[in-house]
């Protein structure tokens, strides 16, 4: 008996959760305060990850200082993996449960992925050109993020090619979920092609290859990097709301108070 | 800091060359990004406020003033 009224509660909770995070207003409302916060997050984990992988980390043995490169490339790469994951299961959400807010959500990712994506492409470059002799190579892991800054601006471009939102969303949603096959072909090209790339540098089984002063400042940055993703995620989805929900009342009322604020 | 002057951290033994226009280029990227979503934002707020206000009563706006 107790056990199944708890079942039953969990089951309550979980559904009024779900609910109140599905709605514009309860989301737009909840997270007005978190900004601020997240930004000072992201300034301070990335100053600190930045400044210290720059100037205070020892240079590689074999690589010398062109490996500082690292502390922006693998957080830039790691988040744009992780936008796209998110993306795509935003996008499994609003296939087929059909919740507005999913949908936002999914859409305020895209310009971050292509953000990322082109950062850690243009450091890979810099660094390939000292360490490998060559500013790109057709190499599996190259090759394989590119087609993932390709399959960002495709999401972006199907949004604004095609007219009336309902068709829009559905068919960036599809080709965001089809996209996912490339997520681990990036993740494993490394081990399953010759590539130029090196092997990755954090796996949850090993300890990281390097002293400890290389790879705390690494951990920082990507800790700043996923802050700052954050918040430009949380911007982006609160811009969606003020641009689709501007007609209902809430939001008016929202506008209307902020009008007196200011005088 | 590991260099012995700014001018050694700035040339890193030759690789100053690829490491800091790489870190300027993507700073200045993520920077570049808020600002124009700062922009966006303001934009739409902008055109928001100025429909509730044609929008709003008359009696409102007596009240406002």
């Amino acid at each position: 008996m107790t056990i199944n009224n708890s079942q039953q509660n969990w089951g309550v909770m979980f559904k009024r959760w779900f609910h109140q995070w599905g709605s514009p207003r309860f989301f737009f409302e909840k997270t007005t305060a978190w900004v601020p916060y997240l930004t000072a997050m992201a300034m301070i984990f990335l100053g600190v990850g930045l400044g210290w992988g720059l100037l205070w980390a020892p240079p590689d043995y074999q690589q010398g200082n062109s490996f500082r490169l690292i502390y922006l490339h693998v957080p830039a790469a790691s988040v744009a993996l992780s936008i796209y994951a998110l993306m795509a299961t935003f996008s499994v959400v609003s296939l087929v449960w059909k919740i507005k807010m999913a949908d936002i959500w999914a859409q305020s990712c895209v310009l971050s992925g292509v953000l990322f994506t082109f950062i850690a492409l243009m450091t890979g470059s810099f660094w390939g050109k000292p360490t490998w002799g060559t500013w790109w190579q057709w190499d599996a892991r190259l090759t394989s993020m590119l087609v993932l800054g390709f399959l960002f601006i495709g999401v972006m471009l199907l949004r604004s090619a095609i007219e009336g939102r309902e068709a829009a969303n559905k068919a960036a949603a599809l080709l965001s979920v089809v996209g996912v096959v490339n997520l681990p072909i990036i993740k494993y090209s490394v081990n399953w092609w010759n590539t130029l790339h090196q092997g990755a540098t954090f796996t949850l089984t090993e300890k990281p290859p390097m002293p400890s002063e290389m790879w705390v400042p690494l951990l920082i940055a990507l800790l700043g990097v996923y802050f700052l993703f954050a918040v430009f995620w949380l911007l982006e989805s609160r811009l969606l709301i003020l641009q689709r929900e501007g007609k209902s009342q809430w939001l008016q009322r929202w506008i209307t108070k902020s009008l007196d604020h200011k005088g | 800091m590991y260099f012995s002057s700014w001018q050694a951290a700035l040339q890193m033994q030759g690789h100053g060359i690829y490491v800091w226009p790489a870190y300027l280029i993507g700073v200045g990227a993520l920077i570049i990004f808020a600002w124009v979503l700062r922009a966006r934002t303001r934009r739409v707020l902008r055109k928001l406020k100025r429909q509730v206000e044609s929008s709003a009563s008359g009696v409102q706006r007596a009240s406002n003033s």
